[in-house]
């Protein structure tokens, strides 16, 4: 049972959802942008509702639904920006005349689901919460039914992702044969419970390992780790490229969420197994990562393979277990999810040849036609590189410095070796910005007043790091607490 | 041996093989008959389990509706079963490699596990009879209740993105005004000519 007054932001979200459906459908076409503003303020009116109740939501003890400063944190982070990527996406779809308010309200569905993930503190929920999340994800890659891309990449998503909660089930089902509960508490009691040193070969640990690598396979998939990562460069490369900045962002916050405080709360006890676990899945993720973007000549699918390097990066802060790698990894989170925001945001603003931007080489010459834009570009992929006094800078700096006081050298010295071999792409696209010559004119769909504030921010941001730290020092902390 | 145990394992006999039947039988309609028939034996299997509300909801909507929807599109569609079978071959090796793993852990574990298992975890719920749909329906509605009401948002969710991506109204598009259809006058669409050569 729970108090409705704690889940009062979804429930906001929810009816401002089901008004501006039915709202919808009775405005003319050249009303239709009155939906769009509708649904960006009731996000603003909700991250303005979830700041001032802070302390209020923080109060709630419910053990089906968590609305505690750690959850808060990132669904305002996950708000606003949605606000940003709901800027750049309908600036995009004007100017190629696909809007649709649909587009919107699906991903706002999207946005409920990760909401409920984040707080989840049942196995039950957090299943459906998934399965809100990837439904609505299935129909946003689907909406440019005109391409025959991203109708591939919409039914390659959703087979995979069929599959992939097909093994969450049934990870979640032998959990709760094994434990007979699915609340996350009363699983984190019985593991504990079980006195895991003395008795290392009995059979309820090998059933909740068992279990463990489901669950741990289908969030892999979901958050697009290597070897589960096959899907990540046809879909990116499918779909429209403001759908591309939707997938690659906020529900990797979502996932992280979903990872760390599985991991590092519930199944705290099995961290001897599961660390290793995560290990190779990093490795895995970063090796493969870095060295296929190289060869990569469309910008969608270089990103998308420099994204699986980046969740490589993550998974390797959350493999130490120690306090200051969560935080770590959760500063290395924020700061994916802000550059991103920013690569894709900008490109989404590129025409070429009145299309969208997708080849590396479309891009050659910018610095001749647009200095500001090729600056732009540039100080975000030296962010990605991480070049101090940029974000990615000190992210990868925090990573590793927690693999280092974990005593894990090899792994550190893997990781800076990887970033090196990493910024050759990352490189290779400044290259073709500045010494190319140009070919054709580069459009930009809108003015860069936004993007350039935004990309001022991220430097901002890099010159103050202290600003994100805090915030994750203060959630790590608090989750730990709670 | 009483008539349970017989039951259980003639229904979880014909279970697994007609499991095994729709992965391996060549003609897709067959295969979906041999789903609806594995469901048929899973919902007497939860019949034994005496969980009859869920027994009676699995032949009723997955036998009923989904299997039935599901046959309709299987017979429509033109599937190209030698295409779909090539590379059957390639991947036995490795499929049966996952197979044996996965099995071979799970029989280890659930032999050991429920061997000499007194758990029950029916009883840490609180009952409030013994009929299990009134058990169920108390759940769903108090300690479930936020569940249930996000699975009705998820079920919002399919029907908007299924109209989303299917209804698309376009100039070249045909379809009918019903009240067009219905005012029209007879002027608007007949002609009367005189013949005149016939009058004569």
């Amino acid at each position: 049972m729970i108090n409705y007054l704690y889940i009062f932001p979804e429930i906001i979200i929810t009816s401002a959802l089901c008004f501006i459906i039915v709202l919808d459908l009775f405005l003319p076409s050249r009303l239709k942008y009155i939906s769009y503003y509708l649904i960006q303020f009731s996000l603003i009116f909700c991250v303005y509702y979830i700041y001032s109740h802070f302390n209020y939501l923080d109060s709630n003890v419910s053990e089906l639904y968590n609305t505690g400063i750690f959850s808060n944190i990132f669904k305002i982070f996950i708000l606003l920006s949605l606000v940003i990527i709901f800027y750049y996406t309908s600036v995009f779809l004007n100017y190629f005349n696909i809007y649709k308010t649909e587009y919107f309200l699906i991903t706002v569905f999207g946005l409920l689901g990760m909401m409920i993930m984040i707080s989840s503190e049942n196995l039950l929920l957090l299943y459906l919460g998934i399965e809100l999340l990837s439904l609505s994800l299935y129909s946003v890659i689907a909406f440019n039914r005109n391409s025959l891309f991203s109708s591939e990449a919409a039914v390659k998503y959703y087979i995979l992702g069929a599959i992939s909660s097909g093994f969450l089930l049934f990870g979640i089902s032998l959990i709760y044969g094994l434990t007979g509960s699915l609340s996350f508490n009363e699983i984190f009691i019985y593991i504990t419970s079980l006195n895991i040193s003395s008795n290392i070969d009995s059979v309820e640990i090998i059933g909740l390992l068992f279990a463990l690598i489901f669950i741990l396979i289908s969030l892999s998939f979901k958050f697009g780790a290597a070897p589960f990562h096959m899907w990540i460069p046809d879909v990116y490369h499918g779909s429209i490229i403001t759908t591309t900045l939707l997938l690659s962002t906020i529900p990797k916050i979502a996932v992280f969420v979903i990872f760390i405080k599985l991991l590092a709360i519930v199944f705290s006890g099995l961290f001897l197994f599961w660390s290793d676990m995560v290990i190779i899945l990093s490795i895995l993720s970063i090796l493969i990562g870095n060295i296929i973007a190289i060869s990569q000549t469309n910008i969608k699918r270089m990103l998308a393979y420099s994204t699986i390097a980046n969740i490589g990066f993550i998974l390797l802060g959350l493999s130490v277990g120690s306090v200051i790698a969560y935080k770590a990894a959760m500063f290395y989170t924020l700061t994916y999810v802000i550059t991103t925001i920013a690569v894709f945001g900008l490109l989404s603003q590129l025409v070429y040849k009145s299309k969208s931007v997708e080849n590396i080489s479309d891009l050659s010459g910018l610095n001749s036609s647009n200095p500001f834009l090729a600056f732009l570009l540039m100080v975000i992929l030296l962010s990605y590189i991480g070049i101090p006094p940029l974000l990615g800078f000190h992210a990868k700096l925090f990573i590793i410095q927690a693999l280092v006081e974990s005593n894990n050298i090899p792994l550190s010295i893997f990781a800076v070796l990887m970033t090196v071999i990493g910024s050759f792409y990352y490189l290779r696209v400044i290259k073709v910005i500045y010494f190319d010559e140009l070919k054709d004119e580069l459009l930009i769909t809108s003015k860069l007043y936004f993007t350039g504030t935004y990309v001022i921010g991220l430097m901002l941001l890099g010159l103050f790091p202290d600003i994100l730290g805090q915030l994750s020092q203060y959630s790590i902390s608090n989750l730990f607490n709670a | 041996m009483n008539v349970e145990i017989i039951i259980f394992y003639i229904f979880s006999l014909l279970l697994l093989s007609s499991s095994i039947a729709v992965v391996t039988v060549n003609n897709p309609v067959k295969s979906a008959i041999s789903l609806v028939f594995s469901f048929f034996c899973s919902a007497i299997l939860w019949l034994l389990l005496n969980a009859e509300f869920l027994s009676i909801i699995l032949i009723l909507v997955y036998v009923g509706a989904v299997m039935v929807l599901f046959l309709f599109v299987v017979m429509m569609l033109d599937i190209n079963i030698s295409q779909a079978k090539e590379g059957f071959v390639k991947y036995f090796s490795i499929g049966i490699f996952v197979f044996a793993t996965i099995a071979g852990l799970l029989s280890y574990f659930f032999y050991n596990q429920f061997d000499n298992s007194s758990k029950n975890i029916i009883t840490s719920i609180d009952l409030i009879g013994t009929d299990n749909t009134k058990n169920l329906g108390y759940l769903l509605y108090t300690e479930y209740l936020l569940a249930f009401e996000i699975a009705a948002i998820i079920l919002l969710l399919g029907i908007i993105s299924a109209i989303t991506l299917t209804l698309r109204k376009s100039a070249t598009n045909k379809y009918q005004n019903p009240s067009q259809q219905v005012n029209v006058s007879k002027s608007e669409r007949l002609r009367i000519i005189k013949d005149e050569d016939r009058e004569k």
